[in-house]
Formats: structure tokens, C-alpha cells, sequence
């Protein structure tokens, strides 16, 4: 017992071990080359490391963090749940997904940066269009999946639903949703990726604070080590959103008897 | 009513199919009666459209001809007084609800109140052997001890007729021998009538009152066979009994051999 936990955990420090192998090395190879081409516009770690430092430590931090990711949320949380909810009805309703359905399509290959031009005439620069386009975004990847996970649920759950009459609600909210919800949080997922772009390029335009303004407008003055530090601050936010859905969601997961769990067999 | 009225009546079912390759029969002109507290078995070759005809009396499909009168009134939906259990109890279970919410949510769903629905659930759960194990995940039992909680969820509904698609067929040969000796006492106990499709002979005689025999599809009904053992079964008396064997032959004839017979 002792032994094989021991072989666990070194075997999980050898991965993690092997994941940092190559980040490690572009790092050392960039410095080294960084430090001695003296190029203005690739500055070295450590004066970066500083940038960054003085750039999101104390007022940096709630002048342009707090406000994009106080977009980010309000817009992601708004579109997941709307879109959940519009899902429903797609799957639910067949006059509201047969009069939908191919306009919701249509719009999922617009890309919503391409549609920045529009949603500054729509909503008119400020809070309103960071989080409108972000909601943009995310609502109808989730709306689209969430119908097309609760069409693709298991038919013998819906014998089930209907031989004991669950419907309404209880239909959907007890047996459908939960059936569904690997499908769905999959597509949250990958759209808080698609959030997090949309909140960055949606500040270029308009917005006076904010971490896309921040990186931009030192981009501009030729503050080239807040540009990169900019950037490395975006690095880290993407990596933490994507550990932090993860830690919600695999519980979620085990609740919903997907991810697998040690069966016990005891008869 | 009157208690001679049988308690289903399967009277000229048809049913169609549409395929790629045009209309398929599959059950063509089915009918047979059950009556009140029997339990009775559908058996035919494969293909032959048992479970069609379960799914029918079940109301989960639409009949292309015939009628189906259950407890007196003619099926057009799920009757409220029939309780279901699939074959795949790894696909009919909520994997995201503990065994005793599995039970409770169809009671909760008829209006049951939650304490009484608590009740029922867990006196449906020690019927089945699961006392103590209602805070279990269905994923943290073995095969068998799902397809309990499948029967325990029927139970607690309290139907009369408890109709089963081939129940214990995703189970090992030991524990389906255990089900199959469970089933038999809750008729009584929770006053039931139990129509089920199997495609194991034995066990189809060694349970029912009655044996529905279909012929090749498109199906009809080859012969309906009286199992003349009473209440009382047991695994090793029972199947040992001359009867058990020449009934089996019966039936096997007719499944296997069905040129003859039409």
C-alpha cells in the first residue's frame, strides 16, 4: 500500500517533471538569446518579470484586472445560463427549434470578433459591449450543444420518463439536464477559452481599462516589456480559468456517474 | 369490473415499421388475455417482435392495428397502472441520483409527497434486498444489485401490472437465478400481475402461469402454454419435475421449428 502510493506519487512528480521539460527550455533559450541580441522589442525575463510586477501588483490589479474579469464572468455565466436555457427550448419546443434552429447555426460560424464592428453600433462602446460580445460568444455554442446532447440522451431514458410520467420540469431537470451534462460542460469549457479571446479583443476598441488595454496601450507607446508582460498575464489567466473549471467540474462529473469511480462489487 | 375481466387484453395487434427498404412487419395479428395476479411470459424467436408487443402494452408506442385494453381502459399512453423494468439497468438507472432518490423520483412525479414517497421507496428497497444501501450510488453496485433497484423502483410505484423486458438478461447465471426467485414472492406481496419477455426458455416456464409462444416474424401467436406448477417454484424441484421438461421441449419445438407449425 505504502509502496504502490509511493510509485503514484513518483510517477505523477516524473510527469509533471516531463510537462515542464520543454516550456523550460524555450524559457532558457529566450533569455539566452534575449539577453544577448539587446532587441528593443524582445526584452529579456527578468526586466519582463518587473513589468509585470508593476504593472498587475496593487493599482494595476483592480484598475484593469478586476474590470475584465468582472466582464468575463458576467458575460460567461449570462451566456451559459441563457444559453441553457434556450438549449432546452430548442430540444423542447419544435416550433421554437424549427423556427431557430438554422438562424442559431448561421450565426455559430460568425466568428464574434469579426462582428466587433457591430457590436460597437448595436451596444455602443462601454461595460455593456465587453459583456454583450462576450455573452455573444459563449450563448450559442451552449445554446446549439446543450439541444443537440439532450436529442442525443440515451431513448431508454426516455421510455423511463414516460412509462412512470415524469414530465415538466422533472422531466428536464431531474433526468434530461443530468443525462445531458457531459456534453454541455465540455462546451462550456472550450467556450471560456472563446470568453476569455473575446474579452481581450473587445477591450482594443473603446474600453479605458482593462488587461487587452493595458497590453495594447503599452504596446503602443513602445513599452515593449509591459506588452510581454501583458501577455505573460494572459498565459497565466488561461492556464488558472482552465484549472479552475477543472476543479469543478470533475466532482460534478463523478456526481453525474461519468468519470470513473472504483466499482464495488459486493454480491 | 368484474374480477373474470382479464386485467390485459392484447386483441389483434399489428405493427409496421418503416424502413429504407419499405414496410416491415414485425407483429402481425397478436392476441392473448392475462389475467389478474398471473404472471405470464412472451417467448419467440429472435426478431420476432416480443418486446414490440411489450412496448405496446406499455403504451410507449403508437399501434399500427388492434387494441390493447389494460384494466379495463384501452391503451393510447403509458398506463398509470403499469410499472416498467428494462433490460440495461446501467442505461434505465439516474446514474447522478443515490438508489433511494432512483426510486423516490417517479412517486414524486405521481404527486406522492416526499415523506411518504421516503417510505414506500425504502419498504420497496428491503422488498428487493437493498435495506441499508439506499444512500449508494447505482455505479458503487454490481449488475445484479442495479437491476434491483430497477425492480424496487417499479414496486414502490405500486402498479398493477408490472410488465419487464427480458430483466435479467445483462446478469450472471447465479444472480439471475437470485432475481428470478425475488420476482416471484412480490407478485403477491405487492399484489401484482407480471407480463415479461425472455428469450430463455427455462425461464420462462420455470416463472410463468403462462407462456406466450410467437411464431417466426412477422409474428403471430404460435400457441399459449399453461404452466401447471403453482405458486410455489424452487430452482432445484421445479426444473427437475417430468413436466418442466416436456414443457420446455414444447416450446422449444414451436421457437425453433416454427415451418411446422404455420
Amino acid at each position: 500500500m505504502q509502496a504502490r502510493q509511493h510509485g503514484r506519487l513518483r510517477r505523477s512528480v516524473g510527469h509533471t517533471a516531463l510537462e515542464l521539460v520543454l516550456p523550460v527550455i524555450i524559457v532558457v533559450l529566450y533569455q539566452r538569446w534575449a539577453s544577448g541580441a539587446k532587441d528593443p522589442y524582445f526584452p529579456p525575463i527578468p526586466k519582463i518579470l518587473t513589468a509585470f510586477k508593476d504593472m498587475w501588483w496593487g493599482d494595476g490589479f483592480s484598475k484593469h484586472i478586476v474590470p475584465s474579469l468582472a466582464n468575463l464572468f458576467r458575460g460567461y455565466l449570462l451566456g451559459l445560463i441563457g444559453g441553457v436555457i434556450v438549449g432546452v427550448a430548442l430540444w423542447r419546443i419544435p416550433l421554437v427549434r424549427r423556427a431557430l434552429q438554422p438562424v442559431f447555426s448561421f450565426v455559430l460560424t460568425l466568428p464574434p470578433v469579426a462582428l466587433l464592428p457591430f457590436f460597437i453600433v448595436a451596444l455602443s462602446i462601454g461595460t455593456t459591449l465587453q459583456v454583450g460580445i462576450i455573452v455573444y460568444a459563449v450563448f450559442f455554442t451552449i445554446a446549439i450543444n446543450t439541444a443537440d446532447s439532450l436529442r442525443a440522451v440515451d431513448a431508454t431514458l426516455d421510455d423511463i420518463s414516460r412509462s412512470f410520467h415524469i414530465h415538466g420540469w422533472r422531466r428536464v431537470a431531474q433526468v434530461m439536464l443530468p443525462a445531458a451534462a457531459p456534453q454541455i460542460l465540455a462546451a462550456a469549457r472550450s467556450s471560456l477559452s472563446v470568453a476569455l479571446l473575446v474579452m481581450i479583443v473587445s477591450e482594443l476598441v473603446g474600453a479605458s481599462r482593462g488587461i487587452g488595454v493595458a497590453t495594447f496601450t503599452a504596446q503602443q507607446s513602445f513599452r515593449y516589456d509591459q506588452m510581454w508582460a501583458g501577455m505573460l498575464l494572459l498565459a497565466v489567466l488561461g492556464y488558472l480559468l482552465n484549472w479552475v473549471f477543472s476543479r469543478l467540474e470533475a466532482p460534478l462529473l463523478r456526481r453525474l456517474g461519468v468519470a470513473s469511480e472504483t466499482s464495488v462489487s459486493d454480491q | 369490473m368484474s374480477s373474470d375481466q382479464p386485467l390485459v387484453d392484447v386483441r389483434s395487434v399489428r405493427q409496421t415499421f418503416a424502413t429504407p427498404q419499405g414496410e416491415v412487419v414485425a407483429v402481425d395479428d397478436v392476441s392473448f388475455t392475462v389475467q389478474s395476479g398471473q404472471v405470464v411470459s412472451i417467448v419467440g424467436p429472435s426478431g420476432a417482435g416480443k418486446t414490440t408487443v411489450l412496448r405496446a402494452i406499455g403504451g410507449l408506442r403508437a399501434l399500427t392495428g388492434g387494441d390493447i385494453f389494460v384494466d379495463g381502459s384501452r391503451v393510447s399512453g403509458p398506463p398509470v397502472s403499469v410499472a416498467f423494468v428494462f433490460q440495461d439497468y446501467s442505461r434505465s438507472l439516474f446514474a447522478w441520483y443515490s438508489v433511494l432518490k432512483n426510486v423516490m423520483i417517479p412517486l414524486r412525479a405521481k404527486g406522492v409527497g416526499k415523506e411518504q414517497a421516503r417510505t414506500k421507496a425504502l419498504a420497496a428497497l428491503a422488498a428487493v434486498g437493498l435495506a441499508g444501501r439506499e444512500d449508494r450510488y447505482p455505479r458503487q453496485l454490481s449488475g445484479g444489485m442495479q437491476q434491483r433497484v430497477a425492480i424496487a423502483r417499479a414496486l414502490a410505484y405500486e402498479p398493477k401490472l408490472l410488465l419487464m423486458d427480458e430483466p435479467f438478461a445483462s446478469v450472471d447465471a447465479q444472480t439471475r437465478m437470485d432475481l428470478e426467485d425475488l420476482v416471484l414472492p412480490l407478485r403477491d406481496q405487492f399484489n401484482m400481475t407480471i407480463v415479461f419477455v425472455t428469450h430463455d426458455i427455462d425461464e420462462a416456464v420455470y416463472l410463468s402461469d403462462q407462456v406466450v409462444v410467437l411464431g417466426q416474424p412477422p409474428a403471430r401467436v404460435a400457441r399459449i402454454v399453461e404452466v401447471p406448477f403453482g405458486r410455489q417454484r424452487s430452482q432445484t424441484a421445479t426444473k427437475e419435475d417430468p413436466r418442466f421438461g416436456a414443457l420446455r421441449h414444447e416450446i422449444l419445438d414451436l421457437v425453433r421449428r416454427p415451418g411446422e407449425i404455420r
